[in-house]
């Protein structure tokens, strides 16, 4: 088997609370492979965007603590020097965030901030890199690139703003691609079209991406395989087609269950997951998801074990036996507000 | 299925809201040069009835000026032509002062309730200010109104003491709710209520608007992005595009078989979370995005990203007019868009 891309082996990360380390990410294990796009998807709070930005080094130092490791291509890139991850960061593996307006600078042109990115990394002459630069946006689909490279941030829309973060992403051809919500500020119909655009460069480039999203539209159609997070850990993990197929997870169902159809009889009433996510600081003993899941047992007063089973795994107490039994009985009346 | 009525049940009776062609122009760009800036239609001559116990789901992407028109029902802001009749009475033009009578009547719940609660008062004192600055009742039956708003919207009393910040996105949305129901109006207009919550929130707040309709026979309008909620929330459904309506009519019907091109582009461009092998529908890529309001284009608004345009569409802008089915539509070729 060849090795992953990026392989995370129990990654823990605290921040400094005002009474003591507060866990907000707990044993952390996942790989991502070559040419693949794995799905993070957890709600809001879940931890996903802290995790990868303590791969890329990107959390303050003095107020988090990091602990476990992450092995791109090899070499461990947790707690690796700032120097090193600096020729990792934008060459290796390219971020692209939820709002790209706050990830511009806002005082200069878009053409400019691409340029920057290319000569950073590689020694292309200034007239050089900005006619890639303007290859780049052509290639992300922007219709007339040498005007919107002249262009500053505000004055576009927040497709073309995303297309351009994609694209600034896209200039040193990475190996690994990290999208943090890229679609979620943008409407349906953009929205289609950079998914569009997002699954072209994975069979033009060859990149690997990992897409955090919180929408299971979106997973299933990028995923190859998915992570569900939940308080901090990953509750789920299994290919798209097992996920979709034959959810293990309780919060996994309700995530599926909740979303109101848009095709067939319309339901009296959605399944919800009553409650809301804990706090970091007020996670419960025993199964995080527990105070909020209908299929609970006393069981689930202690730490879940990890069922392992045909390369999917989940953090849940409920085997196999009892799986669909679990799913088909939503409890309706739970749908208080604790 | 049992818990929405039959829509035809509702066309019989007299409409609570009617909007005759109500428009909403801003200025842009104004200086002290006089005639300089630039008028932009944000709403631009929309007509629509809600009869009452309905709730018409209003949905467009964002800068269609579906959330200007909501305002624009409650005065807001003030309108730049229309009428908009509540109970028969058009309350578009009435002074701030004549208002106050109607504003018990029509009450708006918010898209983000952090935004929308005040901060600084409790809980009680938020739900309590409608019903002290309409002088519905004593101190007593504040008390016990109160009370009861919280059980509407399930949450214990004893939170009645607490401060917004003290709460979860899902449970501010409620108390939200809870002010918006306060005064027992005939009118609520909900501005994406939903959409600043997490997934699994989702979920409950709509459950909660549900079963509050069928117990307050609420008429709701019930504005939002996200096409699957207002599916599951509305009798009959109207689509923006531009300031302008496109489509409006039976919800099943106009998901079923949509038949604007936009509609149908809108439906076909959500994800839809199941496998691809289960999936029905034909991804239709719309080129470009939303032109803007203040340089709409000619003709058909839509015309520029639309699949199926023809020469007519670029010179002539479609009216809004019914088919057979009872839906409305403003397009020269209804149902053209085919897919396989």
């Amino acid at each position: 088997m060849p090795t992953p891309l990026l392989d995370v082996q129990g990654l823990s990360i605290s921040f400094a609370g005002r009474n003591g380390p507060i866990k907000v990410i707990e044993d952390l294990c996942f790989q991502v492979n070559e040419q693949e796009t794995l799905c993070i998807v957890g709600e809001s709070g879940s931890g996903k965007t802290v995790a990868l930005l303590s791969m890329l080094g990107l959390l303050d130092p003095l107020s988090s603590r990091v602990e476990g490791s992450a092995s791109f291509k090899g070499a461990n890139i947790l707690g690796a020097s700032q120097e090193t991850l600096r020729q990792i960061r934008g060459r290796e593996i390219a971020l692209i965030s939820q709002d790209p307006m706050t990830a511009m600078i806002p005082v200069r042109t878009v053409g400019w901030q691409i340029v920057e990115q290319i000569q950073a990394h590689n020694g292309l002459s200034r007239r050089a890199a900005w006619n890639r630069a303007i290859e780049l946006l052509g290639e992300v689909g922007i219709a007339n690139p040498r005007m919107i490279a002249g262009q500053f941030p505000h004055q576009l829309s927040g497709g073309m703003r995303q297309r351009a973060m994609i694209a600034m992403a896209l200039s040193c051809n990475p190996s690994l691609l990290i999208a943090d919500e890229p679609t979620t500020a943008l409407d349906v119909t953009v929205q289609a079209q950079v998914l569009d655009l997002l699954r072209r460069l994975r069979r033009d480039f060859g990149s690997s991406i990992v897409l955090i999203t919180h929408d299971m539209g979106v997973v299933a159609e990028m995923a190859d395989r998915v992570l569900v997070m939940y308080a901090g850990r990953i509750v789920e993990h299994g290919s798209c087609d097992a996920i979709f197929a034959d959810a293990w997870h309780p919060y996994t169902w309700g995530l599926l269950d909740s979303i109101p159809p848009l095709d067939g009889p319309r339901p009296d009433r959605l399944v919800s997951i009553p409650g809301s996510p804990p706090q970091p600081d007020k996670r419960p003993p025993g199964c995080v998801f527990a105070p909020r899941c209908h299929a609970r047992i006393a069981a689930c007063a202690e730490p879940p074990p990890r069922q392992l089973a045909d390369g999917r795994d989940a953090l849940c107490v409920i085997d196999y036996a009892n799986r669909h039994a679990g799913r088909s009985h939503p409890v309706h009346t739970m749908d208080q507000s604790a | 299925m049992t818990a929405i009525q039959a829509p035809s049940a509702f066309q019989d009776t007299r409409p609570l809201l009617r909007v005759d062609g109500l428009s909403k122009t801003f200025m842009v760009g104004r200086t002290f040069i006089p005639g300089s800036g630039q008028a932009v239609r944000a709403v631009d001559a929309v007509s629509f009835d809600v009869f009452p116990g309905e709730t018409l789901g209003l949905v467009g992407e964002s800068g269609c000026g579906k959330s200007t028109l909501g305002r624009s029902l409650m005065r807001l802001h003030d309108v730049s032509a229309g009428r908009i009749e509540l109970d028969g009475i058009d309350i578009a033009r009435l002074s701030p002062r004549q208002l106050r009578p109607y504003r018990r009547h029509m009450q708006m719940i918010f898209q983000d309730p952090a935004a929308s609660l005040n901060p600084r008062r409790r809980v009680g004192d938020l739900l309590a200010e409608p019903l002290r600055v309409h002088r519905i009742a004593d101190r007593a039956g504040i008390a016990r109104r109160l009370r009861e708003l919280m059980d509407i919207v399930s949450l214990p009393a004893s939170f009645l003491d607490r401060y917004p910040h003290e709460f979860s996105g899902g449970q501010r949305q409620r108390i939200g709710i809870a002010r918006a129901l306060a005064l027992e109006p005939k009118l609520i207009v909900a501005d994406e209520p939903v959409s600043a919550l997490d997934v699994s929130v989702q979920a409950q707040i709509v459950n909660l608007l549900s079963d509050l309709r069928r117990q307050l026979q609420l008429t709701t309008l019930f504005i939002a992005h996200d096409l699957s909620v207002v599916r599951q929330v509305s009798e009959r459904t109207a689509v923006m595009y531009l300031g302008s309506i496109v489509e409006i009519g039976q919800t099943d019907l106009l998901f079923r078989r949509p038949a604007h091109p936009y509609t149908q582009a809108l439906l076909s461009a959500i994800p839809v979370p199941r496998l691809a092998a289960n999936r029905k529908r034909e991804r239709i890529l719309l080129k470009g995005e939303i032109p803007s309001p203040a340089n709409p284009p000619s003709g058909c608004r839509f015309h520029p990203r639309c699949p199926v345009s023809h020469e007519r569409c670029r010179t002539e802008r479609p009216a809004l007019t019914q088919l057979a089915d009872g839906r409305k539509v403003a397009c020269h070729f209804p149902f053209s868009l085919q897919t396989t």
